[in-house]
């Protein structure tokens, strides 16, 4: 399990380090703030909530980046990776608290994340690589599907 | 942990907010980036948890156990469904309070295909009291921690932890009544028995043998020994379980004492075949309505070995017991350490009953765990002198007491002071 939470690590680091890359492109000011960030947010490493906050960071960083014209397909493999990293930590937390694990717990969510990620990334580039333009009235409607599917979703787990 | 419907709320509102974000700033790439997430939350949503049908079953190596003695503890989780599998489920183990020492573990977590079961072993022991298990927390989840479940399966265990006890050898009963079942109880009645009693004229029918020659010669009429009585007599044992009474030093209570004394007292008058009752003053009363046999000793045991200590106001001294309950004439063994406010309640029972008390002496218990300081011994002194007037007093008044020092054995003090011989010498202090 330790393994696991080095390479989670090593993934959040990863996570950093490709996001101040591309914000090289805008100087050394962002690349600076964001591996700053990333090592504060390591040294608050104790608490479970900070998984969460990389996570917010990561994606707040990469959508400014995509916002600021900066490369969407790196920012989307970005966010793919940032989630990953996210959903084994929480894992792991929650199984380290135990002294023996079952292996099948492992293999069951490394497979259920790999469709996850797979599906995220795969309607991701489609999204990417698809330009539609409709009428405002459509992204309305969109908009309150999403919306409605969302409460439901939130109802469901509730 | 983010579980269930919090993490439905954080990945829907990051989704969101990159959506409203994309949105305000008319950047599609922007929605591009929420689709990880929503497809995070989509395949959550189709995979819902199924029909939960666990069944836990607890398996004990015994169902009495001494102090200290190890007992292992199996644990089995089953899912009855056949073919619904639980991803995730976490079992927890309610552990009784009174539990002082658990090797294992009584966590686990696992995954239960249908059918399948989980075992949790682990061992317990304790040091005194009757240990229950009320059930299992249970929850499930599925693998990506959207869907959420906590249940409580009743799963009802119970151990008995017994002290150990002295066996006790010796102790003489001298109640005002006996009952009419022979036993071991002298009934200072004339009939069959093993002890001289007296002698009689001769009836028709009563056994030869049993002729006193000598006495007939001198009396020119057939005399007849006649042996003492021995029946099986009320007994009720009263334990102190105030805490006002209670001494606790580094790891220790008196109170503890008290219960293996009483415990030892019970088991010796009841294995005598003599009636037994008791009652735990302190907590609530705590009544045992008295009972001849194996299975009033086990209940009795059951109830001792239970006993908790209680601090209610009510319960301050000694005059709310319930003298109704106690059966006339019966013989009273009181456990206690006695406390003065105590006095007159056992005088006034004096009248009424045979009282026989038991002491652990609080005062060796406690400066045994402080530091002898001039300041400590003349405290001691002066509670000792307290003490032993007021033990003093409760003996003239025919009160027949043992003062217990708890670091020496009890078995022997008892036969000792309470023996047949120490009661032979209190009848002819009482006489003279």
């Amino acid at each position: 399990m330790k393994r696991v939470l080095l390479g989670v690590q090593i993934a959040w680091a990863f996570c950093y380090g490709l996001l101040a890359l591309f914000w090289w492109e805008r100087g050394w000011e962002p690349t600076l703030t964001t591996l700053l960030v990333g090592i504060a947010i390591t040294a608050l490493r104790r608490w479970r909530w900070t998984a969460s906050l990389q996570l917010f960071i990561l994606l707040s960083g990469a959508g400014l980046g995509t916002a600021t014209g900066l490369n969407p397909w790196a920012m989307l493999g970005l966010v793919a990776f940032a989630l990953g990293a996210w959903d084994i930590e929480l894992f792991v937390r929650r199984l380290e608290v135990f002294s023996e694990t079952d292996a099948r717990l492992w293999s069951q969510h490394f497979r259920v994340l790999a469709w996850v990620l797979a599906l995220g990334l795969g309607t991701g580039a489609l999204a990417l690589s698809l330009k539609l333009s409709f009428a405002f009235g459509w992204a309305l409607l969109f908009a309150v599907l999403f919306l409605i599917a969302f409460l439901l979703l939130l109802r469901a787990s509730l | 942990m983010l579980l269930g419907g919090r993490r439905w709320a954080f990945l829907g509102l990051l989704a969101f907010l990159l959506i409203l974000a994309g949105w305000a700033l008319h950047r599609g790439e922007l929605l591009a980036l929420a689709l990880p997430l929503l497809c995070y939350l989509a395949l959550g949503f189709y995979r819902p948890l199924p029909t939960i049908e666990l069944q836990a079953h607890r398996l004990l190596s015994a169902r009495q156990a001494a102090r200290d003695e190890t007992v292992q503890v199996a644990l089995e989780i089953q899912n009855q469904h056949k073919s619904a599998v639980l991803e995730i489920v976490t079992i927890e183990e309610i552990l009784p309070y009174r539990v002082s020492a658990v090797t294992g573990t009584t966590e686990k977590i696992v995954t239960l295909a249908g059918g399948e079961q989980a075992l949790l072993e682990y061992s317990v022991s304790g040091r005194r009291g009757l240990l229950r298990w009320p059930g299992v927390r249970v929850s499930v989840s599925d693998t990506l921690g959207l869907y959420h479940q906590a249940i409580e399966l009743s799963c009802a265990s119970e151990l008995l932890i017994v002290p150990a006890f002295e066996k006790i050898r010796a102790l003489a009963m001298k109640p005002r009544r006996t009952r009419i079942y022979s036993g071991q109880v002298k009934a200072h009645l004339g009939g069959p028995g093993l002890e001289f009693f007296g002698v009689r004229d001769y009836y028709p029918g009563d056994p030869q043998r049993y002729l006193n020659w000598k006495a007939t010669a001198r009396r020119d009429r057939p005399i007849i020994n006649e042996f003492e009585q021995e029946r099986v007599v009320d007994v009720i044992i009263l334990l102190d379980a105030r805490e006002r009474s209670d001494v606790i030093t580094k790891g220790d209570s008196l109170f503890e004492h008290s219960v293996e004394a009483a415990l030892a007292l019970t088991h010796y008058v009841s294995v005598q075949g003599n009636r037994v009752g008791l009652l735990i003053y302190g907590n609530f009363l705590n009544w045992t309505w008295p009972g001849y046999g194996g299975r009033q000793r086990e209940r009795l045991l059951r109830a001792l070995a239970s006993a908790e200590k209680g601090d209610k106001a009510v319960f301050e001294d000694l005059e709310r017991l319930p003298t109704r309950l106690l059966p006339a004439g019966s013989q009273l063994i009181f456990v206690s350490p006695l406390r003065e406010s105590d006095m007159k309640t056992l005088l006034d029972l004096r009248l009424r009953y045979e009282i026989l008390v038991v002491s652990p002496d609080p005062l060796a218990f406690e400066s045994r765990a402080l530091l002898q300081t001039p300041e400590v011994q003349l405290a001691a002194r002066i509670a000792r002198l307290q003490r032993t007037a007021l033990l003093t007093h409760l003996r003239r008044a025919g009160v027949r007491l043992l003062d217990w020092d708890v670091a020496r054995p009890l078995a022997p003090l008892v036969a000792q002071e309470l023996g047949r011989m120490a009661l032979r010498a209190a009848v002819m202090r009482g006489r003279r």
